[in-house]
């Protein structure tokens, strides 16, 4: 059951990368795929910490969102192979660049979602939403 | 036609990560995020193997490619566990666990394909 909503949400995941990618795509430097990892990292870190706080949203969501689509949207593997065609052309600096940038600011992003939910879960407790 | 193959794979992709995980976890217990490098590392060599196959505007690299290896690996979940790993100070883990991931798996992505070719 997990497994048939963990695929109905990345559908939407996979289909949102492909199309960010078509739309902004660039030969030259694999930004885009730096873009949805770190709005992915923010996200996934942000509905992790979050739904479970909300006593009507069930885990299943929280599963098929966190799991399913920022887990489809985002890719490690596209990552590596884009770094290994960088490396291929001797494209040093955007070697550097394009892995330190990813590996420093995607948990950095993963923590400012933690953060973010803390701040979202605590406001919501002020105004007296029901909360577990 | 392109939206449907890559999003009909990354949904088989992400249910292969998710029951993948289960069984890593189920067989190994650690604090090191084994399930998901194990999962990122095979999955760039299975992109390598299918880049070397498939031309990668093609249908084939659609489905196999950016949608079944792409929705199987996941780069999101790598931030979060290495996020939780710094906020419990475990310092040494995190920056082993991103090292590990990029070295581990240029060398898998480039093994795929070099296997292909």
């Amino acid at each position: 059951m997990n497994e048939l909503l963990i695929g109905l949400f990345a559908l939407i995941g996979g289909s949102a990368r492909y199309g960010i990618d078509q739309l902004l795509g660039s030969p030259t430097f694999p930004w885009v795929t730096l873009l949805i990892n770190l709005t992915g990292s923010f996200l996934l870190a942000w509905i992790s910490s979050t739904l479970g706080h909300f006593a009507h949203i069930p885990g299943s969501l929280t599963l098929g969102l966190g799991t399913g689509m920022i887990g489809a949207y985002t890719t490690f593997s596209t990552f590596t192979l884009e770094l290994w065609h960088l490396w291929q052309h001797g494209q040093w600096v955007l070697v550097g660049g394009y892995a330190l940038g990813s590996l420093i600011l995607g948990p950095i992003c993963a923590l400012a979602g933690i953060y973010a939910s803390h701040w979202f879960v605590k406001r919501a407790q002020q105004k007296g939403q029901v909360l577990q | 036609m392109t939206y449907l193959l890559v999003s009909l794979g990354a949904a088989g992709g992400a249910i292969l990560r998710y029951d993948g995980t289960k069984l890593i976890k189920n067989h190994w217990q650690t604090a090191f995020p084994l399930a998901t490098f194990l999962i990122n590392v095979l999955g760039a060599f299975l992109l390598g193997l299918v880049a070397a196959t498939y031309a990668t505007s093609g249908s084939g690299y659609a489905l196999l490619g950016t949608g079944l290896c792409g929705g199987f690996t996941t780069f999101s979940t790598m931030s979060f566990e290495t996020a939780k790993l710094l906020q419990g100070k475990r310092w040494g883990m995190a920056i082993g666990y991103l090292a590990l991931s990029l070295v581990v798996g240029l060398a898998a992505v480039a093994l795929g394909l070099t296997l292909a070719n």
